[in-house]
């Protein structure tokens, strides 16, 4: 029997992970509509919106928050009833989240896709590294990442790892003066310094302009060197994809046979929209997804739906060192160090990624000194003096997945649209796991500051979150312990395809939207086979 | 001991021979690489490409979107079936100096009235050099010249080029390297700089009493590069020429863009120095012309105005509705948004002139607007030696009318105040600029030889007509 | 949330705060007769000349000056009366060269914060307190490409979004490396 569809496919979201996917699909020649709650909003504006803020610790703030489509800063939107206040930066409008990202792409090493039979902890991923390396090096074509060949990612200063059929298309760009000086000296006391990856060419490539350290990157790349979704949204659109903007899905629709039908959508302006595809992409970000899920009672027969929420929770330090390095030119973040990032030892506890970062420092420095009363010339003095050798490392533990820390559905509020705003349960003190690498870490920030000659300036900033959604919608190779099988295919409709960082088992210290995109457009291609 | 000898002589024999062929080999190898230089400095690569780009090298393909119609441009390569490798030499010749390629006439969009002007020598090594160097690709472009009537009809080229085709081979053997008389070459032939540098007249040929000074290409300014101080390039050191045949940019001075940056990256940035130099040194003699309107250089012509910090740093409306709304045509809001995050608020350029001046800049300070809304449309692209620099098309992210708004204020703030942008212009130049008059024309051209056509017709008819009743009488 | 600044709302406002609450502090203070005359309110004018003061600038862009005093008023109301007080207390002091402002700090305790206010605006770029998990807060933007904060090290690093050169200058360390 002959039915028409409104697409082909329907792909929720417009972020990386959905453009991506949606513009593989259209390549090959699939008729394609993409669901985006936002808006289209040009990059100068976003730029304008930057620079015009009062609030520039606020890495929402450039973006618009409607009553439709709630920012996470809203404090309307998510409430927490654990014991850490987890507020993801997520973003709602063409392109996502990677608007305001700092661009780490990473691939997952093979180890941290076996966590379980390896360390006996966290989950293993359904299927192996070389299944997933050739959609890495599609993603890493698309995105325009640079990266050395050479670096051996695991930290043990060995051959480069993990393997790689092709090298990467852009080159890695030249190191910093800062982070020279922090190798020079940090390494010497068996730190390995590591080249991050990253998103932002550094020679003109897909029509972007290279990076030229506007040192900007959050919330908002003035000039587009730095990837963001956006581009492959209009990639997809020119390849035929039709992008909806204002329309936020809300109801998948089952029907026969456990098959999807249809997707319901509203938009700010009253219509309440259903279309038909023959296969659905969820790909709305790690705590949307999951959202949409539940609110349509679909792929949560076993109730995992939501749970085993990991981000990578951490901890930073700040100090100032005894030369100076004069953090703020160059990009934003460059490389991480590396002492204790694969090992036995991570049957114990978490795993660590340090990373220096080289924001322009002048706002925290002189924060800092007129909140100790600094004025006049000393004042300017000062900004100088310690801005020139301002150190900042952030660090990444890995979370393991427990059942209880979770995304579900508020029972007492609704957005504009009639849809149920979020709840987070998220625990993290007293877990064990990350506790004891914390210790190690405060370990690591000492050595730092005496390599340095440094004096510090706040090393107790407790628990901080990266908005690194995972675990949400886990894939795996049980239905009765996964929503979704090695495909991205829920267990529960085998048309119904997910497509985000939370499909992530196991959450290693990785920054996950490199993995999230090579398994969305693995996703793709095996859809394209589909329909 | 006549099989020594004869081992000896067939030794010496073959080693002579060797020799000769090794003689031989390396006379080619001296062609080759003469035919080499000239089709760098001939820029063949900047239309005989793929439309990709990169890739196979003189393949064709490539469309050259003339005011008369979209040009594709041939396969060079010496492929027998689709390319030149069945040519021979003289074939190659007639294409070269007089249009003619054995399938029929070639459109002027081929410089063939500047290549014309090419020595022998220079001919002959890039002949060789085609047939000999390059890989042969077999396959066809994949695309067709096909003018629209009646420029479809080629053979009207053999009229045209009666008038217009008169230059004569020059002989750049006794032109000393550097100097005027190779620099006269180069500029009239290989590098066939009049081809974009000199306007056209009515029926699109070189208009000689106007040369180097100034023509229009699809939306850009191919601007006056005569010795003029004020319009040309009298004022420009011959470092500074040279430097920006070799990289694009003569600082404080211009940058090459659009279908210049092309010829940067293809050809001038492989030629040699001396012949960079020859040019610099002759484009320094050509007659000076000046634009009637024009009172000082395009760099000098502004005294930039940027505005005080506190205007261009400004709180905003931050409700949901207008920080979604890019809709904007204030031109000092865009600039600061979208152009001042390299080009700086003042205008100024950073100070390694990376991202270059908008104050002393000809594409801002020149007698035209456009290359400024060319820059802003479709962005730059130049590779170098060095590096390639890149400004990113704004077509997709701003409106036609908000290209309008932002080149309006970068001519009131750092260029020349009395030119300005509207939104038509900005489509108009989208388009490929303003349409010939040949082009607009030819309709009413057309019409007026049909009714002309038809008007002999119905004269001729009642001629016959009354003749043939004289004669009936006469019979009668 | 939309930030309209009524100037002329404030002008009217700022006309009662001087008519009530200046005439009376200058008479009480017994301010020099030539400062009685200038300063019977706090208005831009003053402001700006407060806040070079206090910056150690001889001349502050105005635009922004009118922005720092509009939203350091629309935070708190009292503030322009602080401010006259604050400036007089300066004058009385003699305070010319801000390294004493230490001593005057000590000496004025309840001055000090509106003096550090000001100061902040014209460094930070904002008045009031920044939230950076929420979008609700009582900061005001006063400026960002003009804010104090970037002037000392504006000859090595950007304010953030400018570009400062080409791709990978950032290997060099600057050229004031050795006396920084």
């Amino acid at each position: 029997m002959a039915t028409e569809f409104d697409a082909d496919v329907i792909v929720i979201g417009s972020g990386a992970i959905g453009s991506n996917a949606a513009h593989l699909l259209a390549q090959r020649g699939k008729s394609v509509i993409i669901l985006e709650t936002g808006e289209w909003i040009p990059r100068w504006k976003i730029v304008e919106n930057f620079r015009s803020s009062p609030r520039k610790n606020n890495l929402n703030d450039p973006y618009p928050t409607f009553p439709w489509a709630m920012s996470s800063f809203d404090p309307d939107y998510i409430e927490n009833t654990g014991n850490f206040h987890y507020v993801p930066y997520q973003l709602l409008l063409v392109g996502g989240t990677t608007w305001h990202w700092a661009a780490a792409t990473w691939r997952f090493l093979p180890n941290d896709m076996k966590m379980k039979s390896l360390y006996g902890v966290s989950n293993d991923w359904p299927m192996e590294y070389s299944d997933l390396e050739p959609w890495y090096d599609l993603a890493e074509y698309n995105l325009g990442v640079a990266g050395s060949d050479t670096d051996d990612q695991s930290g043990h200063a060995g051959a480069a790892h993990p393997p790689r059929s092709k090298p990467y298309p852009v080159t890695a760009e030249g190191e910093t003066y800062y982070f020279q000086r922090l190798k020079d000296r940090i390494g010497k006391e068996g730190y390995n310094f590591i080249h991050e990856p990253n998103g932002r060419t550094n020679k003109p490539y897909d029509g972007r302009p290279a990076c030229s350290g506007n040192n900007n990157c959050m919330p908002v790349c003035p000039i587009g060197a730095m990837y963001s979704g956006d581009v492959h949204a209009r990639h997809a659109q020119n390849a035929g994809a039709k992008i909806i903007t204002d329309a936020t899905a809300y109801n998948l629709e089952k029907g026969e046979g456990g098959k999807i039908v249809a997707v319901h959508y509203r938009s700010s302006k009253g219509a309440d929209v259903r279309l038909t595809a023959k296969a659905f992409i969820v790909a709305a970000n790690g705590i949307e997804t999951p959202k949409l899920l539940l609110f349509s009672d679909v792929a949560n027969s076993n109730d995992l739906v939501g749970r085993h929420l990991m981000d990578h929770s951490g901890i930073s330090l700040i100090f100032t060192a005894d030369e100076p390095l004069w953090p703020g030119r160059g990009q934003v973040q460059q490389g991480a160090i590396f002492k204790w990032r694969d090992g036995d030892w991570r049957g114990q506890h978490s795993a660590i990624k340090h990373a220096p970062h080289n924001n322009v420092p002048n706002r925290d420095v002189a924060e800092m000194l007129i909140k100790q009363g600094v004025v006049g010339p000393e004042l300017d003095e000062q900004i100088r003096h310690l801005s020139a050798r301002w150190v900042v490392i952030e660090s990444m533990f890995e979370t393991l997945p427990r059942a209880t820390n979770r995304v579900t559905l508020s029972t007492t509020k609704k957005d504009a649209l009639g849809i149920p705003t979020l709840s987070f349960n998220y625990d993290l003190d007293g877990d064990e796991y990350v506790e004891k690498a914390r210790d190690l870490c405060m370990d690591d920030y000492g050595n730092f500051v005496r390599a340095m000659g440094g004096k510090v300036i706040n090393d107790k900033t407790g628990w901080q979150n990266h908005a690194h959604v995972m675990g949400t919608v886990m894939m795996g190779d049980d239905a009765k312990t996964s929503v979704t099988n090695h495909e991205g295919r829920t267990w529960d409709h085998d048309n119904l395809f997910l497509a985000t960082t939370g499909l992530l088992p196991s959450s290693s210290v990785l920054n996950p939207t490199l993995a999230g995109i090579a398994l969305g457009l693995r996703t793709a291609d095996i859809i394209a086979k589909e329909v | 001991m006549r099989k020594t000898v004869f081992v000896f002589s067939a030794l010496a024999f073959s080693t002579v021979a060797a020799s000769s062929v090794l003689a031989q080999d390396a006379a080619t190898s001296a062609l080759i690489e003469r035919g080499r230089s000239v089709a760098i400095a001939s820029d063949c690569m900047a239309c005989h490409r793929t439309p990709e780009g990169e890739g196979k090298p003189f393949a064709g393909g490539y469309t050259i979107s003339s005011p008369l119609g979209p040009i594709v441009a041939l396969n060079i390569t010496p492929s027998k079936e689709f390319g030149i490798g069945n040519w021979s030499e003289a074939q190659f010749e007639a294409a070269m100096r007089d249009g003619v390629a054995p399938r029929g006439h070639l459109y002027p969009a081929m410089p063939y009235t500047a290549y014309r002007a090419m020595s022998d020598d220079d001919l002959h090594a890039l002949f060789v050099y085609l047939q000999k160097d390059v890989k042969p690709v077999d396959e066809a472009p994949k695309a067709q010249t096909n003018l629209p009537f009646p420029f479809n009809i080629r053979l009207s080229m053999a009229g045209w080029n009666l008038f217009f085709n008169r230059a004569t081979p020059f002989d750049n053997a006794l032109a000393a390297p550097a100097g005027t008389e190779r620099g006269k070459y180069l500029v009239d032939g290989p590098a066939h700089c009049g081809a974009c540098h000199t306007p056209r007249n009515t029926l699109m040929a070189e208009d000689a009493s106007q040369y180097l000074g100034g023509g229009d290409l699809g939306g850009w300014h191919a601007p006056n590069i005569t010795s003029d101080p004020v319009s040309g390039i009298g004022g420009w050191s011959d470092a500074e020429l040279v430097t920006y045949l070799k990289n694009g940019n003569a600082v404080g001075k211009s940058q090459a863009a659009g279908p210049m940056a092309e010829a940067v990256e293809h050809s001038f940035r492989h030629m040699p120095d001396d012949d960079l130099q020859a040019i610099a040194n002759y484009l320094k003699t050509v007659p000076a012309i000046r634009s009637e309107a024009q009172t000082a250089p395009a760099y000098e012509h502004s005294k930039a105005k940027p505005a005080g910090i506190g205007t261009l740093d400004y709180g905003i409306d931050r409700s949901a509705a207008a920080m979604v709304n890019g809709t904007s045509v204030n031109g000092e809001e865009l600039y600061v948004s979208a152009c001042a995050t390299c080009h700086q608020l003042n205008g100024a350029g950073t100070q390694d002139q990376f991202y270059p001046s908008l104050t002393s800049n000809r594409a801002t300070g020149g007698m035209t607007p456009n290359n400024l809304v060319m820059a802003v449309v479709e962005g730059v692209h130049r590779k170098t030696n060095d590096f390639t620099v890149q400004m990113p098309a704004f077509k997709d992210e701003l409106s036609n009318a908000q290209i309008a708004a932002v080149s309006n204020y970068v001519l009131q703030r750092f260029g020349n105040a009395s030119l300005s942008v509207s939104e038509a212009d900005v489509v108009e130049l989208k388009n490929g600029g303003e349409v010939p008059l040949l082009v607009k024309a030819t309709p009413w051209l057309m019409l007026g030889g049909a009714i002309f056509a038809a008007l002999v017709l119905v004269l001729a008819a009642i001629f016959f007509w009354r003749r043939g009743k004289r004669n009936t009488l006469q019979h009668a | 949330m939309t930030e309209n600044l009524d100037r002329k709302g404030l002008i009217s406002r700022r006309r009662l705060i001087g008519l009530s609450v200046g005439g009376v502090l200058v008479a009480s203070l017994g301010c020099l007769p030539t400062l009685a005359v200038a300063q019977e309110a706090m208005d831009q004018a003053g402001f700006q000349a407060l806040s070079q003061r206090l910056t150690g600038r001889t001349v502050l862009d105005k635009v922004i000056s009118d922005r720092a005093f509009a939203a350091l008023t629309a935070e708190d109301a009292g503030f322009p009366a602080a401010a006259v007080r604050l400036t007089a207390a300066l004058d009385q002091a003699g305070l010319v060269d801000m390294r004493e402002f230490k001593q005057f700090a000590a000496a004025n305790p309840e001055l000090a914060p509106t003096a550090m206010k000001i100061i902040s605006a014209w460094y930070l770029g904002y008045t009031g307190t920044p939230e950076g998990e929420a979008n609700h807060d009582d900061a005001r933007f006063v400026a960002f490409a003009g804010a104090l904060m970037y002037e000392p090290t504006k000859d090595v690093t950007i304010v953030p979004t400018y570009a400062r050169g080409h791709t990978n200058y950032w290997v060099d360390p600057p050229a004031t490396l050795a006396t920084d």
